[in-house]
């Protein structure tokens, strides 16, 4: 037995290297968006490798400022009689605007949740992304310790849509945001209420999106803002995605090629909020 | 032994520091890729199970990092790293820009096999076209750091692999 054993090593070492991407591939829930929770064993392993990357924010968010101070004293190297002042006084600055940013940006979500009280929000640091090029996954540490999040909730942030849940782990979670191929939300314009589904489409220069199944005869324009539409029931209505940026015709002339820029700066996001519930109000669907 | 499990330590980490790294700067449209760069390292390393095996022992973390559904980026992974034994075993390369030249190669192998597996899975999705967009950064990114990496890689490597004749880790 152990003869045959070593005898097939390499071939028994190609076998299980074929073996266990199929088995994923089985498993898995495909191109859909929203996986079902996974073992305790799986959820502690992604713990440990989710806190070492939140590890990191944290360290660079530290040394943001020094880093500050680095480049402004190497701009200041110019001036060399006036350096030092220079770079105090522009660290001062940069420390200043920092400050008034992360208040006004504080501002916003406190005046979101305000605007939102039917919405339950549960907040989530953003703490990594994925190392692919084509997809467009961030990694959140949920900061409330009672959370309960499932697949497929609404993330979103005072500017609009952020995207959905992917995976659920103990305290953290994947989202699949709306510029990632896999991602669809129902979705109309808000000036007519045409109505289609804002399709990702993963470029890799920008974060834009489709809006698929606008039909022909459907009156959208430029700068026509689209929102959620409340069907599907995943997104609460009237949450912003983005702005129509381009139309032309299919050439099959049945529905439009309509392409939107998102209402979200997603090189910008720190934290989101995921909607764990609405309250919905009487004689009203989501 | 040792050597082996260093490097998947130092693979898990940089896939996840690539990751989080990404996330604080903001930059979403590009990535390196660090993890198929370390296949492709694997598909040039010395001995063929413990590659394979090291490369098994990758796949989770793999597939964690990159965020697609599972399954698909390692079956990439997996045949790019059978291509590139394959290749490797039939050449001297001496020279360090064949190594960066097949490092950029399996990317392009890579993107083009993720292409049609997405377009057996889902053949009207937006992302084919996407991956057929990132194909170009991904492999001149994949030919500028696997040459570094493939060396630091190595050279962590050799921390753990007592020469010949030595005692290995000793006072004496």
């Amino acid at each position: 037995m152990n003869d045959l054993f070593e005898k097939h090593r390499e071939k028994l070492a190609v076998f299980v290297l074929i073996l266990i991407p199929v088995v994923m591939m089985a498993t898995s829930a495909g191109a859909d968006v929203g996986q079902e929770g996974s073992s305790r064993a799986v959820g502690y392993t992604r713990g440990v490798l989710y806190t070492g990357q939140l590890g990191v924010v944290q360290l660079l968010g530290g040394t943001q400022g020094l880093l500050g101070a680095w480049f402004s004293s190497e701009l200041a190297e110019e001036n060399e009689r006036l350096r030092e002042e220079n770079a105090l006084l522009r660290e001062e600055k940069t420390r200043l605007i920092g400050v008034l940013q992360e208040n006004a940006r504080l501002r916003k979500q406190v005046g979101f949740k305000d605007a939102h009280p039917e919405f339950d929000l549960v907040p989530a640091r953003v703490i990594a992304r994925d190392t692919s090029p084509y997809f467009r996954v961030i990694s959140i540490k949920i900061t409330q310790e009672d959370a309960r999040l499932l697949p497929r909730m609404p993330v979103v942030v005072a500017g609009g849509v952020v995207g959905q849940i992917h995976k659920v782990y103990d305290g953290w979670a994947d989202v699949i945001i709306l510029s990632d191929p896999r991602s669809n939300i129902d979705a109309l314009s808000q000036r007519n209420r045409a109505q289609g589904v804002v399709q990702g489409l993963g470029k890799e220069r920008d974060y834009t999106a489709r809006v698929a199944y606008l039909s022909e005869k459907d009156d959208v324009q430029i700068g026509d803002t689209m929102v959620t539409s409340g069907m599907g029931g995943i997104f609460p209505r009237e949450l912003v995605i983005g702005t129509v940026t381009s139309t032309s015709p299919d050439e099959r002339r049945l529905f439009q090629r309509v392409v939107i820029e998102p209402a979200v700066d997603f090189s910008r996001l720190d934290m989101v909020y995921v909607i764990t519930g609405v309250e919905r109000p009487r004689n009203e669907g989501m | 032994m040792v050597g082996s499990v260093a490097v998947w330590i130092a693979g898990v980490i940089l896939m996840c520091l690539e990751g989080a790294l990404l996330a604080a700067f903001g930059i979403e449209q590009w990535s390196l890729q660090l993890g198929l760069i370390i296949v492709c390292y694997l598909g040039m390393r010395r001995g063929f199970e413990s590659s394979a095996w090291l490369l098994v022992a990758l796949m989770m973390p793999l597939e964690w990092t990159t965020g697609g559904p599972m399954g698909g980026y390692s079956m990439g992974a997996v045949i790019v790293f059978l291509l590139l034994r394959l290749v490797a075993s039939q050449l001297e390369a001496r020279w360090s820009a064949w190594k960066a030249m097949f490092c950029a190669i399996a990317v392009l192998v890579h993107h083009a096999l993720i292409a049609g597996y997405w377009l057996m899975v889902a053949p009207d999705s937006p992302i084919i076209t996407s991956v057929f967009a990132t194909m170009l950064p991904a492999t001149v990114s994949a030919c500028v750091v696997s040459l570094p990496l493939g060396w630091a890689l190595a050279r962590l490597e050799d921390q753990f692999t007592p020469r010949e004749g030595t005692q290995g880790l000793s006072f004496g």
